[in-house]
């Protein structure tokens, strides 16, 4: 976290900083402590997702898809970092209600501690996601060094969503229902493992609104084309975040508030 | 003038909720749109105002959800008031609900480290103070070993030893202090004393007066959300006792036959005779060892209490209690059934119950036996006769200074 080391100008970055680092070190210690392989749970994970379709679709989707585990697996880890940090984030309060409780506890890290959570099994993913495509035989270009703005554009995107998830959930408990299922059609709804050319022309328009159909395809296109994703999408995306982001981070303190009394 | 805390006609208002809570669709449905319908609302606290200078200490008392942890949760900034203000200056220590952030799988010195850091120090402070910490708690043998593997004592003991080293300006206490056992109850309140004097205002809550009243400064009694009284803790902790007793009187009072406050003028209801009178003291008398009844013994004589009730509706595991106290206030001796482990079954018709002394040992003077009937929870009083019965000690040698003359022998060895 070496990268948050220019905010501890005072004492009271420093505690923000201490905070979040213990808190995501809590997080998975507790996830993986007494396990036997502990931290490497997070490979089989994808792996096994890999294996399963790459087994049902490599002869009839995969035939068209230039090394297809590469393909498959890339598009996984970015789409497993997605739902696990939505996932956690709709039931923030409800998880950290004794954090919330504290005098003097800053909300707004709640979906940083997430999504930087979740992050580290998407890092951990990312080197395994290089052997892949070595082994699949293409080259790495310069252009791979355009992997950390996907990779900011991701973790902004996902700090947005996050934030405002567990905010609304708050007074609509039916946001984590609707995110359930959201998120199980979004996995066929994106193009995970199947090829954007395969979509209709009429349908076209919808993915193209989907901010991860292009966080996914940015990844593909640097790691697997060896070429610069389209920027207008992805600067689209990250301009629209920035922007709202203050707005939806007062949103969640807001709702802390409002969690405080409905208890 | 410094003051920490400044809270100015602060009111909080919360919405009572029809049963299985609106904003359901089904509702919407069935009953309308929640703007059309009629929510309740309620004042959880009304025009609240006090401050609270450096160093100083406040005792909250009131009734269960009379608006005591709503107001520390404002002070607190955890949750926001609907109207007034509060202010404060400093950073907020808290003392509630301790151990919360405790995680049973990580070690105990993990454990520090993360719940004092939610707690607002920064690792280095923590490492600074963690010794310190770990002593206090008496936890160094198991600091390495999972918390799950400590019992509740010593978590609590964890708990309360990172909160109070945590940095504070303002320490809000909310009824911890009931956890523990006797030897670190005391622990804590010495340690709540240092942190005290050494300049920290204290907020702090609790049902047992005494601890109020030994401490603070000042109190606040707050009844349905409002302060009924404010000031010497002394003084308002009386009032609290009075309004409890009145509540008491409420009950049911006018229903009930006087009997015996008819046949017994010296008895007046609120001046030495207290309660619901659903269970009532028909009667009481003293007796001495040869069955004759007295009103005074000789120091190291036996005595033997009668007290006779008379329910008016069926009573259930009542207590019984009896003080004896000196004409100068002090309680010499107090005992009742359910501390000594005596169980009453059900009343529903008038008898005795009898208190047996050995021997009384106390020194010559005048006493009172007071003699009261209580709730099964001590929530209320059914009877309590106050100053009415006297018992006479005759006189032993010596001043009054001390309570008890027992049998005794000087020995005297000269060299």
């Amino acid at each position: 976290m070496s990268n948050f080391k220019f905010l501890c100008n005072n004492r009271k970055h420093r505690f923000y900083r201490d905070l979040f680092r213990e808190l995501v070190l809590r997080n998975i210690k507790v996830r993986y402590r007494g396990t036997l392989l502990g931290i490497a749970w997070s490979f089989f994970y994808s792996l096994a997702q890999l294996v399963v379709f790459y087994m049902i679709f490599a002869s009839s989707l995969g035939e068209r898809i230039r090394d297809y585990p590469s393909y498959i697996f890339i598009g996984l880890i970015s789409w497993t970092w997605f739902t696990s940090s939505l996932f956690q984030a709709v039931d923030t309060f409800a998880t950290n209600r004794e954090l919330t409780r504290q005098p003097g506890f800053p909300t707004v890290i709640l979906p940083f501690i997430i999504v930087f959570t979740t992050m580290i099994d998407f890092l951990l993913g990312l080197p395994l996601a290089l052997i892949f495509v070595r082994i699949g035989g293409i080259e790495f270009r310069l252009v791979i060094l355009a992997l950390p703005l996907i990779f900011a554009i991701q973790f902004l995107l996902l700090l947005l969503l996050s934030a405002l998830l567990a905010a609304i959930q708050v007074n609509l408990r039916d946001m984590k229902h609707l995110l359930n299922i959201m998120l199980r059609l979004g996995f066929f709804l994106i193009p995970i493992f199947y090829e954007p050319s395969i979509i209709p022309q009429k349908f076209l328009l919808f993915y193209f609104l989907n901010p991860m159909f292009h966080v996914i395809k940015g990844y593909r296109m640097i790691l697997l084309d060896g070429q610069l994703p389209e920027l207008l999408p992805l600067i689209s995306i990250l301009v629209i975040v920035l922007l709202f982001l203050p707005f939806t981070l007062k949103f969640l303190e807001n709702a802390k508030y409002q969690f405080m009394e409905t208890l | 003038m410094n003051t920490p805390v400044e809270v100015n006609q602060v009111g909080k208002r919360f919405k009572r909720y029809q049963p299985g809570r609106p904003r359901k669709l089904e509702n919407f449905l069935f009953q309308g749109p929640s703007w059309i319908r009629p929510v309740t609302d309620f004042w959880a606290l009304r025009e609240v105002s006090f401050s609270l200078g450096g160093g100083q200490m406040v005792g909250l008392i009131g009734r269960n959800s009379s608006g005591k942890s709503t107001l520390l949760r404002i002070i607190a900034d955890i949750i926001r008031p609907d109207e007034g203000w509060v202010r404060t200056k400093g950073r907020i220590g808290a003392l509630l609900n301790l151990g919360a952030n405790f995680h049973p799988d990580l070690t105990g010195r993990e454990n520090v480290y993360i719940s004092s850091i939610i707690g607002g120090l920064d690792k280095q402070e923590t490492s600074k103070r963690f010794d310190s910490i770990v002593a206090f708690a008496e936890v160094e043998d198991f600091i390495d070993n999972p918390l799950k593997t400590y019992s509740t004592g010593m978590q609590m003991r964890l708990a309360f030893s990172i909160a109070v080293h945590s940095d504070f300006d303002i320490l809000l206490v909310d009824e911890v202090l009931s956890v523990g056992d006797a030897a670190f109850q005391l622990r804590c309140l010495n340690c709540i004393e240092q942190i005290k004097s050494a300049g920290v205002s204290i907020l702090f809550v609790s049902h047992d007066t005494g601890q109020i009243k030994n401490f603070c400064d000042e109190a606040i009694w707050l009844r349905h959300g409002v302060i009924a009284a404010i000031g010497d803790p002394d003084g308002v902790v009386r009032q609290y006792f009075d309004d409890m007793s009145h509540e008491t009187k409420r009950r049911s009072r006018d229903k009930k036959t006087l009997s015996i406050s008819n046949e017994r003028p010296d008895l007046k209801l609120d001046v030495n005779r207290f309660g619901s009178l659903e269970l009532e003291i028909a009667g009481v008398q003293l007796f001495d060892n040869s069955g004759q009844a007295v009103t005074g013994i000789e120091c190291g004589e036996s005595l033997h209490i009668a007290i006779e009730y008379m329910p008016h509706m069926d009573i259930v595991e009542p207590i019984f209690g009896v003080d004896i106290i000196r004409d100068d206030k002090r309680v010499c001796c107090n005992m009742n059934t359910a501390a000594d482990g005596q169980m009453i079954p059900k009343i529903s018709g008038p008898g005795k119950i009898f208190l047996h002394f050995d021997r009384l040992d106390l020194h010559g003077g005048r006493y009172f036996i007071n003699v009261g009937i209580y709730e099964k929870n001590w929530t209320y009083t059914y009877d309590y006769h106050k100053n009415v019965y006297p018992l006479t000690i005759s006189q032993t040698p010596g001043d009054k200074r001390g309570v008890l003359y027992p049998p005794h022998d000087w020995e005297v060895f000269t060299v």
